[in-house]
């Protein structure tokens, strides 16, 4: 059998564990744990911080990001289609159309129950 | 034409949008349309598997194999899938459900898994894998006053989308060591990779789908999520996702690793150690727990090993045992899940307490029950006896006696606790427990499935010639 | 030129330094991201081995393609039951989330 390419496999597998666990460790070594007060405040632009960072926003908030996200990632199938739109012709045309046609149904879903409407 | 081939895909396909638009369309007290609905689509794309029938081919540009291993899957989780439209019908109208969403989603973790079962394509494995899971992860969390449901959501969520990236990173070595995704083009190629990139592709493999199955050592979550869950989910997890991943495995494993010439001996033997262990652990550990919901979770661990048995055995068999136990299988755990759904249809919560003098309160379900439980041992005239013998046979005819000898010991711990459900059903007195009312929808699944368990095991033999058809067409 | 088994090397660091967060980190935020490196790990082995191994073939690409778009629809839903789970319980951390043995 090829033991060579099990110590190739086993370099791998090795650095794979090794890798998060050394480069957590160096920084647990270097870094200097000497907090502060000041030193423990969340970091915003170097603005003093006011109130806390964990205050309540409507979930609205995260339905438009979950959203956005969902469907800004659809068109990476949009992009592809449209370089060899072309060559492709009608069959592929109907095919995107009812890929279009399926993620609309999705947003008709988000808007009759309310999630587009803004408070 | 392709496309006939393809008809029970596309009837769910529009099943599941028109579900979508129902649920936004009907008025609060129409809602009750929503799983008949559903039901007659799975019954539609069940008659739609016709043009399927007797074909050995591959359709859509050679990414979808429609062949008797697909047909049989494809029937089974179609039957899986209206039967959890049968037990949860009640369910749902009880715990005030979100039912729209909740059909739907059964409708799309179906149509994942009829493509994770019948394609030769990693892309598409990864597809179906991905679009039954995430889907099913939302259904572990359907009520949504219940913290425990939300737990188990979360748990099966994060530990699912791990074994996803696990596994899926296992598929892009092997696309990386064959330069194909389709498995039986990879087939050839593997023989003349490097062993040890291999033998990691495959360890990946295993340990990704070996999670989605619920196997041991990747089995932390299946106790919680199937106790947190909503019982007809549970139901429904414990048979169909299973099945589905048990096809990905078949697919990938029984094609590829099992058959290379250095190395299928080694997998076939790391196969049937983890099968003991899966076994012995589930029910060694189903022997401690009262909750029923949780102790049929581990009981499922088990039933995962004894379906092991039959992948690790499979060389001089054929996959005939593997499938008929997952035939099996299906039928008698949904028909133990319906019997726990009848009862906590009764405001109960599943402890094996609630049970109490069930042969007083409802005879018919306690029988039903008992012929489950009978068929989960493997006691015949049941199919569960039926089908572990198919395994025995299968570890023996493989030199495998010793993982016989454990299937067989495991059986008789099994007895353990499935007895003592069935004692306080028949042995204890029903004072204080309250009469059973059973819907119509659950009395049927039940009944329809206890008559399944005892036809299905006198004409086994008919069983077992169908699921051997389909073998030599899988291997191609 | 960078060579293919740089990208091999970097998706394997990535996926390790994945699969080291989602299985020691208890936030479940954490665990999410973790996952979401590891399926970048992956994507980064699919589109070399596509540009190495099979120039002019572009499977590896679009397999990349779809583990991109997946992991999204993975990541909305991921985000939406923990939100539910926060508003049940309010705490995310996997390890005080125990009504049930883990």
């Amino acid at each position: 059998m090829d033991t060579r390419s099990f110590i190739d496999v086993i370099v791998f597998v090795a650095g794979g564990l090794l890798f998060p666990i050394i480069s957590f460790g160096i920084a647990r070594l270097l870094a200097p744990h000497n907090p502060t007060p000041e030193k423990l405040t969340t970091y915003e632009c170097g603005v003093p911080v006011i109130g806390d960072s964990r205050v309540r926003f409507p979930v609205h908030y995260y339905v438009f990001a979950l959203l956005f996200v969902v469907f800004d990632v659809e068109t990476a199938f949009l992009y592809p289609w449209a370089v060899v739109f072309k060559q492709l012709g009608l069959f592929a045309l109907v095919e995107a159309l009812i890929f279009i046609a399926i993620l609309v149904v999705g947003l008709v879903y988000a808007w009759k129950k309310k999630v587009l409407r803004w408070v | 034409m392709d496309y006939m081939l393809i008809l029970p895909e596309i009837i769910l396909t529009i099943t599941g949008i028109v579900l979508i638009l129902l649920d936004l369309g009907l008025a609060e007290d129409r809602k009750g349309a929503v799983p008949a609905v559903a039901g007659i689509g799975f019954l539609a794309a069940l008659a739609g598997l016709g043009p399927s029938v007797g074909q050995n081919t591959q359709v859509l540009w050679q990414m979808y194999s429609i062949d008797s291993v697909s047909l049989f899957f494809r029937t089974l989780f179609l039957a899986v899938g209206f039967m959890a439209v049968l037990v949860s019908w009640e369910y749902a109208r009880r715990t005030k459900m979100a039912i729209g969403e909740f059909y739907h989603l059964l409708v799309f973790t179906t149509l994942g898994m009829m493509l994770m079962a019948s394609t030769h394509n990693l892309i598409v494995i990864y597809l179906g894998l991905e679009l039954s899971s995430i889907s099913s992860y939302v259904m572990a969390g359907m009520l949504q006053d219940e913290p425990r449901s939300g737990e188990a959501a979360l748990k099966y969520f994060l530990i699912g989308s791990v074994a996803s990236a696990i596994a899926l990173f296992g598929m892009s070595l092997v696309y990386g060591l064959t330069g194909t995704t389709d498995i039986v083009d990879a087939v050839g190629r593997l023989q003349l990779a490097p062993p040890a990139l291999v033998v990691t592709a495959g360890l990946f493999l295993l340990a990704g789908f070996g999670l989605k199955v619920g196997m041991v050592p990747f089995h932390m979550w299946i106790p919680d999520t199937y106790q947190g869950a909503p019982t007809p989910v549970t139901a429904f997890f414990s048979v169909g996702p299973k099945a589905a991943a048990m096809a990905a495995i078949l697919r990938i494993f029984v094609l590829s690793f099992l058959g290379l010439p250095a190395l299928g001996a080694g997998w076939r033997l790391m196969i049937a150690v983890l099968a003991a262990i899966s076994m012995t652990f589930g029910n060694v550990t189903a022997l401690l727990q009262t909750n029923v919901k949780r102790m049929l979770a581990y009981s499922s661990i088990a039933h995962v090993g004894y379906m092991l048995v039959g992948i690790a055995a499979l060389p001089p068999r054929d996959l005939s045992a593997v499938l008929t136990y997952l035939a099996a299988y299906a039928i008698m755990n949904l028909g133990i899940f319906a019997v726990v759904i009848l009862v906590e249809d009764q405001g109960q919560a599943p402890e094996i307490d609630a049970f109490r003098g069930l042969a007083y309160r409802a005879p018919w379900a306690a029988v039903a029950m008992a012929v489950f439980f009978l068929s989960l041992v493997g006691v015949p005239p049941t199919i569960g006896f039926f089908a572990k013998l198919q395994l025995f046979l299968a570890a023996v005819d493989a030199h495998m006696v010793w993982l016989g000898v454990i299937l067989g010991i495991n059986s008789a711990i099994s007895v353990g606790y499935y007895y003592s459900v069935v004692k306080v059903s028949f042995l204890r007195d029903a004072e204080g427990v309250p009469p059973v009312r059973a819907a119509w929808t659950i009395s049927a699944a039940v009944v329809l499935l206890a008559v399944g368990t005892l036809v299905a095991g006198i004409y086994s033999d008919t069983i077992l010639r169908w699921t051997a058809s389909g073998v030599t067409l899988l291997m191609r | 030129m960078v060579s293919l088994h740089g990208y091999l090397v970097l998706a394997a660091f990535l996926f390790g330094l994945g699969l080291y967060g989602a299985l020691a980190r208890t936030n479940a935020i954490r665990i999410l991201m973790a996952i979401e490196l590891m399926l970048n790990a992956v994507n980064i082995n699919l589109v070399a081995f596509a540009q190495y191994l099979t120039p002019g073939l572009v499977t590896g690409a679009v397999f990349a393609v779809f583990v991109i778009t997946v992991a999204a629809a993975e990541a909305a839903v991921g985000l939406a039951i923990v939100l539910l789970v926060a508003r049940q319980r309010g705490v995310i951390e996997v390890d005080k989330i125990n009504l049930m043995k883990w």
